[in-house]
């Protein structure tokens, strides 16, 4: 590997305060992030939220109203996307159909003028995505995955400082998805580009990125580590879009770290900023963080409650709890382990004590809605 | 993956290639904006021209509105709107039923012959109208075979005459005519909305109990509502601005298109003739219009992830159709055999011994056999040209990056000449081409086209404006079927868009561009109302010889000659047949899913 390691200096690619319309519709409002060199970032959001438009303007296929992209030291805000040296995949793939394989991945490296240079590095690039003697087949000749390694070799071909990747795994079924996933992180490793991916798979960017970026209506509302957004989401749409939360409203803040919920007593240790004493916030926990018992036997943090049903999921259950009237009379999802349920003896209607772990819980201000 | 040792370093970069980009894009947006001034040119000026020559008398001075007050004034002139409007009412109410029916059976049944019965529905699209009024004097003329019962045959074998005058001339002669005219397009038509069909909603009918009329009316007919929309104004269209038939079956029943010849050619009144033809082109426009506003409406009726229906058989529902098309059929080789027929009987009626005296057009006008090359290389010019022009036009409009306006006015100028009737395309051009200068706010400007008048170059630039919107349609669906991101793809590794366009664009689009290819041809070798006023004494062409023969009289050579053009173009689809499947062999690699 002749790359150098992801290093934490200056940004590779820098977009700052980017804005884009298109009509009425404002599509990115305020969008700026950076990328170092070598790293693996997605831009993880719901459709219609503008990832698809970061991913366009870095490109160069949209341009930007206003606000910069820096790449590879360069300004080039203003060049079109041929001069910004980047390779592209697209969800579609956009493989030329009358073209096979070779031609495919060659087809820009035909305008070097090194004839004899570009059959190698074509071959070179097979060899890579592991289509060695495939090169004579047509798109439509090969598979699902083998047709995205072409469009990868193809984006590879004239050495990008950047590789974009436009949800390049979602026309796959589920399991070759689950492979390309890793083959795909693996090869970037090695190669040391730099890559960003849009996708939509809060799976896909949970298992592959190295840093994760997550839009909603045009702004980005979180940029972290995978374990960061998953265990820290900044809102509550991030909590709620990554993995799934309980959101318990309507709880009162009443001294540093201490809430109150009617009768339950809520402790919270996770370093957050403390809201101000009287202050209406909204409490969070994932369902596989909470803890059930059979009695609450004056704990902290535990509630008496009601199993209201139990939904069998491989392995584990999802187990949804009723909190009495006087807490807020809504319901909880809990993911309880198929042993644990055993233990527990768990049915409907029984009663069941619920616990928070204080490091688990997360708070909002206001309501969620 | 494997192991290679991957030097990203091997390859020069490619920053010195980049700049080309931007200059590709303007070469774009340019060549877009050459095209629009190019429609201006050949679309929007000359009708202008045509306007302003219908308020204008032969002098030069303003008269306003009043040649459009004489028109309405002149019963004998006023009669022929409505004799117009008549015929086109009563041919299309003939003509979409029958080529629901027709489109049904070949889109919805289980009949056999499919391929058969397509073949001859498009018939009539390879002959000029005046053709369907040739054999029409044959069978139901004053000496035609049915009229006179099979000259007497009936009377001596059988003991009765069955002899049947039905009125040819006039509007049971148009009528006839403009049904076999319009029948196919709206064959054609209503057979591409018949075959997008979701199984399911035929599945769900079923399951709900719903008999087959009521799943006709309740599924099918919504489901082909945009194409029966069209069809409509389609066969409308086409009947109320036919020139040929008219010209030959006619009478005394004027409409507006042999108005307008007569006024122009007949009585040298070209403020007139400028005046019919604005009076033509009004009810033509607002047709196109209605059925642009209703096309507007169309959205994707079909999801994409429809499951395309698959005819059951049906013994009494096939049954039916096929005799049906049959019948058709039958009546197509009747009438297109009498055309044969008489072109190769000596003396109608009196000799009816064979030769092929009459296709060496000796002692008849038209220009004989010259005029059918001439039309030939005109139609394959027309080919060439059309097809290069509208495909790239096609491809600009989709293509372009940015440039949103220019293209919206691409794409609405590329449509116009569709609401155009050939006669209002080449009288325009008359008044275009043929003016030495314009006068303009008090200059003299040259006029730089003056030189095409007369040419083989301004019957073919008349031809590809005539026919290029259907075309220009069919490329950029075509077009549209392409993955919109081999323009970014290609760009992203500093290819120019001529390369991709070459290399893959069109060859992945040859299909389509045959289809348009065979288009121009048929229809330029076949239209009589686009050139007639355009060719010259030394460029004579096959349609207007027809037309000219059986003006003088010479029926059996008008006859020979529309042969002669039928034969050019079913020679020329059986070419395009050969490459087409050429091309699906060599293709079947990269086109088989």
């Amino acid at each position: 590997m002749n790359q150098p390691s992801p290093s934490t200096d200056t940004p590779f690619l820098q977009a700052t305060g980017i804005e884009k319309t298109f009509g009425r519709f404002t599509a990115l409002h305020e969008v700026s992030f950076a990328v170092r060199r070598g790293e693996f970032v997605c831009i993880l959001g719901p459709s219609g939220c503008g990832k698809t438009t970061v991913l366009r303007v870095v490109a160069g296929l949209e341009r930007q109203d206003t606000g910069a992209v820096h790449l590879a030291g360069r300004d080039v805000s203003r060049l079109p996307v041929a001069s910004r040296n980047v390779g592209i995949v697209f969800q579609s793939y956009a493989l030329f159909p009358n073209l096979t394989a070779i031609e495919n991945i060659g087809y820009g490296l035909r305008r070097t003028g090194n004839r004899a240079g570009a059959d190698a590095r074509v071959q070179e690039l097979l060899q890579l995505v592991g289509l060695t003697g495939m090169g004579q087949k047509y798109p439509a000749q090969m598979s699902g995955g083998q047709q995205q390694r072409v469009a990868l070799a193809r984006a590879m071909a004239l050495s990008p400082d950047l590789l974009l990747l436009d949800e390049p795994l979602s026309a796959l079924d589920a399991q070759v998805r689950i492979l390309l996933r890793s083959e795909l992180r693996q090869l970037q490793t090695r190669l040391g580009v730099t890559t960003l991916m849009v996708t939509h798979d809060q799976e896909e960017a949970l298992t592959m990125a190295d840093r994760i970026l997550i839009m909603d209506r045009g702004t980005i509302v979180q940029d972290g580590t995978p374990l960061d957004v998953y265990n820290k989401p900044a809102t509550p749409f991030v909590a709620s879009f990554i993995g799934a939360m309980n959101f318990l409203e309507r709880a009162i803040s009443e001294a540093p770290g201490q809430y109150r919920l009617g009768p339950l007593a809520l402790a919270v240790q996770n370093g957050h900023t403390h809201p101000a004493p009287g202050t209406p916030v909204t409490v969070a926990i994932r369902p596989e963080d909470l803890v059930l018992k059979s009695a609450v036997n004056g704990d902290g943090n535990t509630v008496g409650a009601e199993v209201a049903g139990l939904e069998f999921r491989g392995p584990h259950y999802r187990i949804t709890i009723r909190l009495p009237e006087a807490v807020n009379g809504s319901s909880l999802k809990a993911d309880v382990s198929t042993d644990a349920v055993r233990r527990l003896q768990l049915r409907a209607q029984m009663p069941i004590a619920v616990h928070l772990p204080p490091d688990r819980i997360r708070v909002y201000a206001g309501d969620t809605a | 993956m494997t192991d290679a040792t991957f030097d990203a370093f091997a390859l020069p970069r490619r920053h010195g290639l980049a700049e080309q980009i931007d200059w590709d894009r303007w070469l774009m947006t340019g060549l877009l904006l050459i095209g629009c001034l190019w429609m201006l040119a050949v679309v929007i000026f000359p009708l202008g021209v045509l306007f302003s020559k219908s308020v204008f008398d032969s002098q030069g001075a303003f008269i306003g509105l009043a040649n459009f007050q004489r028109y309405f004034h002149t019963p004998s002139l006023a009669r022929s709107l409505t004799n117009s409007l008549f015929v086109s009412v009563v041919t299309t109410l003939v003509s979409v039923p029958l080529g629901l029916a027709y489109a049904y059976a070949l889109t919805r049944s289980c009949i056999p012959g499919k391929g058969f019965f397509r073949g001859i529905a498009l018939l009539p699209l390879f002959a000029p109208t005046l053709l369907y009024g040739i054999f029409l004097v044959y069978l139901f003329g004053k000496k035609g075979l049915i009229t006179t019962g099979l000259f007497g045959f009936w009377e001596r074998t059988l003991g009765v005459s069955l002899a049947v005058d039905i009125g040819l001339y006039g509007p049971v002669g148009i009528i006839i005519s403009e049904i076999l005219f319009t029948f196919p397009q709206a064959m054609l038509i209503l057979a591409v909305a018949l075959s997008l069909a979701d199984a399911r909603l035929y599945e769900a009918a079923a399951s709900l109990c719903a008999s087959q009329l009521r799943t006709f009316f309740t599924v099918t007919l919504p489901g082909i509502k945009y194409g029966l929309i069209s069809a409509v104004f389609v066969c409308f269209i086409s009947a109320f601005t036919d020139f040929g038939a008219p010209k030959v079956v006619g009478g005394n029943y004027n409409v507006l298109a042999t108005d307008i010849y007569k006024q122009v050619i007949g009585q040298q009144d070209f403020g007139m003739g400028a005046t019919v033809s604005i009076i033509l082109l009004v009810p033509t426009v607002l047709a196109f219009l209605l059925d642009r506003f209703c096309q507007r409406r169309q959205t994707a009726a079909i999801a994409a992830k429809a499951v395309p229906y698959r005819p059951q058989p049906t013994a009494g529902r096939d049954g039916v159709l096929l005799a049906f098309c049959s019948a058709i059929a039958v009546g197509m080789i009747v009438l297109f055999s009498t055309a044969l027929f008489a072109s190769l009987v000596k003396v109608w009626p009196y000799n009816l011994g064979m030769d092929l005296s009459h296709y060496n057009f000796r002692n008849t006008g038209g220009g004989g056999l010259t005029a059918f090359w001439n039309s030939v290389r005109m139609s394959a010019y027309t080919a060439l040209a059309g097809t290069a022009v509208t495909f790239l036009g096609a491809y600009l409009i989709e293509k372009v990056p940015g440039a949103r306006g220019l293209r919206q006015a691409g794409y609405f100028l590329a449509t116009i000449p569709l609401a155009l009737p050939g006669l209002v395309i080449g009288l325009s051009y008359i008044f275009f081409f043929n003016a030495p200068a314009w006068q303009v706010l008090g200059w003299r400007v040259p006029n730089p086209f003056h030189f095409l008048y007369g040419t083989m170059a301004i019957l073919v630039l008349c031809n590809i404006v005539h026919f290029s919107t259907v075309s220009f349609l069919t490329a950029t669906t075509a077009l549209k079927q392409l993955d919109r991101e081999f323009e970014s793809v290609s760009q992203s590794m500093s290819v120019p868009f001529y390369v991709t366009l070459t290399r893959v664009t069109i060859p992945v689009c040859l299909p389509a561009i045959l289809e348009i290819a065979l288009y121009f041809f048929v229809n330029a070798m076949a239209t009589v109302s686009g050139v007639i006023f355009l060719y010259s004494a030394d460029l004579q062409l096959a349609s207007v010889a027809v037309a000219n023969m059986d003006d003088a009289g010479d029926v059996a050579s008008a006859a020979a000659m529309s042969v002669l053009i039928v034969v050019a173009n079913i020679l020329v689809r059986f070419g395009y047949g050969v490459v087409t499947k050429g091309f699906r062999t060599r293709a079947q690699a990269w086109l088989a899913a």
